[in-house]
């Protein structure tokens, strides 16, 4: 076993391979009442073309396959996992991001078997046309509902204006009418595709013990002989550097118009420690810049277009990457006009060296806070996972940052050629 | 095994409660004031902590009081306006990072405290004191207008204290916890920080600290910076419990949207403290508290008519509700099915697996409760304005020795007060 210590942390992360190519890593946490056991997949809504194992030409699948056949795998021959779940007294769910899906328990007690029923699951599909059918209903009424959604809204607006061909731009449940397509071969066939050990990740953090939990995924795992599995081909379409819109408006039920700002990343393709010093420098820039102490976030709240729900964040993977500024305001092209100027202002300036300290100095603290919670310790270990970064080089890396790489990223990244507004106004209220 | 608070009374309905524990890398102050939640009070009350954490005596601007923070290790101010039976509580928050994993940072868990204790006790002010700053005030009613306003962009909260609203008209348990944007107009700094002291005065007071820490030491501190004046009566505010329902009301409301979502409030005509409490959160157990319950199994799974379905009780005021975001159309069929999982409960129709499968899921959120500091602290405040806090082992004895034939018995006293849907605007 591969052995990652923190000092610092006092944490401990066990990793195997086993000879399938399943990546198992446990944390081991001593004390801890609730144990958690994840099974990540490296599939997710973006992988909608692809070259089958064996075959020789891509297909393409109705948008929104991952995140239905995620509800489906729940259900086998026998019965349904939530059931077996609950009959353990444990608390089980799934999500589908982009490039992921995540399958997890968290449990008290009867831990072993759990994990048995989690792995199982996941193992064995079981779709029929009768299944498939009654999901549609289900996920019909899940798209719905967020169709009300301001905030999803909002951002999915955002998506669609910034990405001109990157299937990011597609809602991770599909449409309804996507969804109508699927079928229960599509199914099995994304399954076979995507479900291999090797395309595949266990993490488990509680008071276990690392040895056992891998002799056990190992023997639920590695008895069922899987050939190895040659290395996945998904085809991305060519995602231009360029912005599809500038910006993209909708009416909603609402109260007050919801402004989203964001800044398409376009150094993509790295992954690993540039993607996750990225990651971090494009942090300390929103915080230096946009963060609480900062002289244009204290403006825009003095002048009432912002309140504390006014926030900023980044997402970067492989493929693509964006920055989001975004909040309630009472006037979204007033808060569109002062923050581009606020921006461009602090491109020319560059960041005050004491706030770019500060910011180093808290994240040790705000990191520290964070590792409370095993649930928060288990999604950036999965996040992280199929990107080559590890929790432990978090803290690290954001310590070597410098100023200057800080400042470059500023003036690199928040371009306003790459900008895109999405806004979403109150019925019958737009300006 | 479990996890005890030990208790400081600091002076009459100010009590401090210390959990030394290794367990967490960071050390959490919570302080409570809990006040009765009242038309007269309930606007001001919630506007009161978004002012103070704007800024305070020595760091009269919000950027001084963030970077003040920020040195302190990236400690965390936050605050919280909740609902609580018929108790309004504001709670103020720090997290720091703990000393034992800092080098060179003694001090920090008093440097922490002070913090706290200033954002209570010395705000920002004007005019010699007579009045909180005026910005803060103008700006955070500006920001309240539009949280109380924003309530209607999530449907689901929205319709859900629209049931609320209807169901216990009449009761102070209607009131919108962040309060009434009509008050904000009647609201001035001046009177704001007549409000503050009466709140300081006045409110019983739970002052929590979890982290590794040694609890005499903290008594020490929180003793010698939170000074809250003595002199009036802080009892804890009581909730009025509503037990039967005079009638049922159907309520339907037209918006622009493109889910229907349908509320049926219930009275549970058991509270916390009560022979029946455990029966009774079993049957909300049974009935919608998990994807294994009935209406979870039945409204979603075998009719395939919601993608949520769920029921909640808010077990120190006895009221419940079903919900769940359904088809316009499906109406009918939805309130039908739903109903008809109320009645099976009540009629005793239980399987041994939905009884099992809720004490076990109920008993494992009760022992997962000691691994978060804030679900541990919850837990006590609950107790506290329950009358009677329960141990982890004594909620989980609670729950294993509950029967089928109580928990039938436990439903039977829920009775179906306000139906409500939020459907679409006609022409939609």
């Amino acid at each position: 076993m591969e052995v990652q210590h923190d000092e610092r942390l006092r944490e401990t992360i066990y990793w195997e391979t086993l000879p399938s190519g399943l990546k198992v890593g446990v944390l081991p946490r001593k004390g801890w009442r609730e144990a958690t056991a994840r099974v990540a997949v490296n599939y997710g809504s973006n992988d909608s073309v692809f070259v089958p194992p064996g075959a020789s030409q891509p297909v393409e699948v109705p948008a929104g396959i991952a995140h239905f056949l995620e509800h489906k795998l729940f259900e086998s021959e026998e019965g349904n996992a939530f059931d077996r779940f609950s009959a353990l007294g444990a608390d089980a769910n799934a999500y589908t991001s982009w490039q992921q899906t995540v399958y997890y328990f968290t449990t008290t007690r009867n831990f072993r078997e759990c994990l048995d029923v989690l792995l199982e699951m996941v193992q064995t599909p079981y779709f029929t046309d009768e299944t498939v059918a009654k999901e549609q209903g289900i996920i019909g009424q899940e798209i719905r509902m967020y169709l009300d959604h301001p905030e999803w809204r909002s951002r999915q607006n955002l998506l669609e204006a910034m990405f001109q061909r990157h299937p990011v731009r597609i809602d991770i449940a599909g449409t309804e009418e996507s969804i109508r397509r699927i079928t229960k071969d599509d199914l099995y066939l994304c399954y076979r595709t995507f479900y291999h050990p090797a395309n595949m990740m266990v993490f488990v953090a509680g008071d276990v013990d690392p040895e056992a939990v891998v002799a056990q995924v190992a023997e639920k795992v590695e008895s069922r002989g899987y050939q190895p599995q040659p290395p996945i081909q998904r085809i991305y379409p060519e995602e231009p550097p360029e912005v599809g819109e500038r910006r993209r408006e909708e009416e909603l039920a609402v109260s007050q118009p919801i402004f989203r700002l964001g800044f398409k990343e376009r150094q993509v393709g790295e992954r690993g420690r540039p993607l996750l010093v990225r990651e971090l420098l494009t942090g300390i820039v929103l915080d230096a810049v946009l963060g609480r102490a900062s002289p244009l976030y204290n403006r825009l709240y003095e002048d009432g277009l912002i309140d504390s729900r006014f926030g900023s964040d980044y997402t970067g993977e492989e493929t693509w990457g964006l920055t989001t500024i975004a909040g309630p305001t009472r006037d979204p092209v007033e808060l569109e006009k002062r923050l581009l100027e606020g921006i461009a202002e602090a491109r020319e300036r560059g960041i005050d060296p004491a706030d770019f300290e500060r910011a180093k100095k808290k994240a040790l603290g705000r990191f520290l806070f964070f590792m409370n919670s095993t649930e928060s310790i288990a999604y950036v270990v999965t996040d992280g996972f199929f990107k080559d970064i590890g929790l432990f080089d978090i803290l690290p890396t954001f310590e070597s940052l410098t100023l200057e790489e800080a400042n470059e990223r500023l003036r690199e990244h928040f371009d306003p050629r790459y900008a895109v507004t999405s806004i979403i106004w109150p019925r019958g209220g737009r300006k | 095994m479990t996890e005890t608070f030990q208790q400081f009374p600091l002076s009459p309905g100010v009590t401090l409660h210390v959990l030394p524990t290794e367990k967490f890398k960071t050390t959490s102050i919570y302080v409570y004031l809990h006040l009765p939640l009242r038309r007269e009070t309930v606007t001001w009350n919630a506007l009161l902590p978004m002012v103070l954490v704007r800024g305070t005596a020595s760091h009269p601007t919000t950027p001084d009081l963030v970077r003040h923070l920020d040195d302190l290790y990236g400690a965390s101010l936050s605050y919280d306006v909740a609902r609580r039976g018929e108790v309004q509580s504001l709670l103020f928050r720090l997290d720091l990072p703990s000393e034992a994993y800092l080098t060179g940072a003694e001090g920090l868990l008093e440097r922490g405290i002070a913090t706290l204790a200033e954002v209570l006790f010395r705000p920002a002010m004007e005019g010699d004191g007579a009045g909180l700053k005026a910005d803060f005030v103008r700006q955070e009613k500006k920001n309240l207008r539009e949280r109380i306003e924003g309530l209607i962009n999530d449907k689901r909260r929205y319709a859900l204290s629209r049931c609320r609203e209807i169901m216990c008209a009449g009761e102070s348990y209607a009131l919108y916890h962040l309060g009434k944007v009509e008050d904000l107009d009647g609201i001035d700094p001046e009177g704001l920080a007549d409000h503050w002291r009466r709140v300081l005065a006045e409110a019983a007071v739970d002052l929590f600290v979890v982290g590794q820490v040694d609890p005499e030491a903290v008594h020490r501190l929180i003793a010698r910076h939170f000074d809250f004046p003595g002199g009036r009566d802080r009892t804890l505010p009581a909730t009025t419990v509503v037990r039967e329902v005079r009638e049922r009301r159907t309520v339907q409301e037209a918006q622009p949207v493109k889910q229907g979502i349908l509320v049926v409030g219930f009275r549970t005509g058991t509270v916390a403290g009560e022979p029946d409490y455990f029966p009774m959160l079993v049957a909300n157990g049974v009935l919608g508290a998990f994807p294994h319950s009935k209406l979870f199994m039945n409204v979603r799974e075998k009719h395939s008519l919601a993608y949520y379905a769920y029921s909640a009780v808010e077990s120190l005021k006895g009221v419940g509700f079903i919900y769940a975001g359904i088809e316009f159309a499906d109406y009918d069929r939805a309130l039908t099915i739903a109903l008809q999982q109320l009645e099976d409960l009540q009629q005793g129709k239980i399987t041994e697996a939905e009884m099992d499968a809720t004490v076990k899921a109920l008993v494992n959120d009760a022992l997962a409760v000691p691994d978060s500091p804030t679900r541990m602290v919850e837990e006590q405040v609950a107790g506290i304005l329950g009358g009677r806090v329960y141990t982890t082992e004594e909620r989980v004895a609670g729950y294993q020795a509950v029967t089928p034939e109580q928990v039938a018995a436990a439903a039977r006293k829920f009775q179906i007060d306000t139906i409500y849907f939020l459907t679409r605007e006609e022409g939609e």
